[in-house]
């Protein structure tokens, strides 16, 4: 199995503006204003979802939307991926809504 | 006055001066001459208001093409505020033009809403949203709860109140296409619909009438109770599974006409609208079976 690329540190640095919302059953939807793109997390699978605008949503779509251009992923792969490049998402975007029950998050 | 209070004479010479025909919380100025354009404007808008002068907010003009080909393949052009945006379309498609064109006027400038595409129905004051993608039954499930007692907000159209989050009606006749104009002609003999319309880009058209129910209350919002994904599927058991909220805003979003042009403001208004409603994807195959399942939503 070919390892993850590891994840680029300025990843999100691309991207600042991600606006995230928390719901109450635990999932939150990101959405950048830019691009209209859209993620929805949930949380037993953890990621994904929808990005807007430019056909269907895919993984491997994801991640090269998120920059990760240079990869070659494969499906479980890009599952391990695309939790960091959510991790990193929530840690760096603003947030606009954040309840106490994802203070560890 | 009402629409159907005209004779056919008396329409044709409003629709070659203009005729003001209010959709709140829309008004159009139409003119046009083809007469059968006239005829399903009679059927679809029998009941609308119309004026014959005074404020409006778009300006509609379908006319035929004019040249040689006119002979062979009667062509038709329509204006909106005196821009074509539309090509030139067959004759024939005279009305689903002007429907098109009514809803690109309003998701290209409404933008005080958060605008998605999406049929909105309610019982009493509570909401139902269906978002869908074409060819996922919501048409079809839309007019047969209309025909069923649940009020029309739109088939198309769901107008979002960014900061109260209440749904505003945008009544305006249902777009069936192809097998479920037939279905719901069969289920709902009263049913008023527009003459099919052939090998539109969209298939067969044909455009039903909004009940008496719709039209009562075409001032009156709802607020949104209920975010329901539907999908027809041949066979299918019917189904109502719940939907994480987050799902139901993306899918909310995706269907956003002004997501990007009203950026963050359409995304709350969504992601708020997605926290306050019961969210669900419903697959099914017997509009019957679909009904009912509605009718105990709205009363548990």
């Amino acid at each position: 199995m070919t390892a993850p690329p590891a994840v680029p540190l300025p990843l999100f640095a691309l991207r600042p503006q991600w606006h995230v919302h928390f719901h109450d059953d635990d999932s939150c939807v990101a959405f950048h204003p830019h691009s209209g793109d859209i993620l929805a997390l949930t949380p037993g699978a953890g990621v994904v979802l929808r990005i807007l605008r430019d056909g269907p949503a895919s993984i491997a779509e994801l991640a090269e939307r998120l920059h990760t251009l240079d990869t070659t992923l494969r499906t479980d792969d890009c599952l391990t991926h695309c939790q960091h490049i959510v991790d990193e998402l929530l840690a760096s975007t603003r947030l606009i809504e954040r309840p106490d029950s994802h203070e560890a998050r | 006055m009402k629409l159907a209070e005209l004779s056919p004479a008396a329409l044709a010479g409003r629709l070659h001066d203009g005729l003001i025909l209010h959709t709140p919380p829309f008004s159009f100025r139409l003119r046009s001459p083809l007469a059968h354009l006239h005829q399903a404007l009679r059927l679809a808008y029998a009941d609308y208001s119309i004026a014959a002068d005074g404020a409006y907010d778009f300006d509609l003009h379908i006319a035929p093409v004019s040249g040689p080909r006119r002979w062979l393949r009667p062509l038709i052009r329509i204006e909106v505020d005196g821009a074509r945006p539309f090509e030139v379309l067959p004759s024939a498609h005279a009305f689903p033009l002007l429907e098109w064109a009514m809803n690109w006027c309003v998701t290209s400038t409404a933008h005080h809403y958060t605008l998605c595409h999406s049929a909105v129905l309610a019982h009493r004051d509570r909401a139902v949203l269906l978002p869908a993608p074409p060819g996922s039954g919501k048409s079809t499930l839309c007019a047969a709860l209309a025909l069923s007692g649940w009020r029309l907000l739109s088939d198309e159209l769901a107008l979002i109140a960014p900061t109260s989050l209440a749904i505003h009606p945008c009544v305006r006749p249902v777009s069936l296409k192809n097998a479920s104009i037939a279905i719901i002609r069969e289920r709902f003999p009263a049913a008023r619909l527009t003459p099919e319309v052939f090998d539109t880009i969209k298939g067969t058209v044909a455009h039903l009438a909004p009940p008496a129910l719709a039209l009562d209350h075409a001032h009156v919002p709802a607020r949104p109770t209920w975010v329901i994904l539907p999908q027809y599927r041949q066979g299918a058991t019917t189904t109502l599974q719940p939907l994480v909220r987050a799902e139901a805003t993306a899918e909310l979003a995706r269907n956003c006409f002004n997501l990007v042009g009203i950026g963050t403001l359409a995304f709350d208004t969504l992601a708020g609208l997605c926290d306050t409603a019961q969210c669900y994807r419903l697959e099914y195959a017997s509009l019957d079976e679909a009904i009912a399942l509605f009718g105990q939503l709205a009363t548990a």
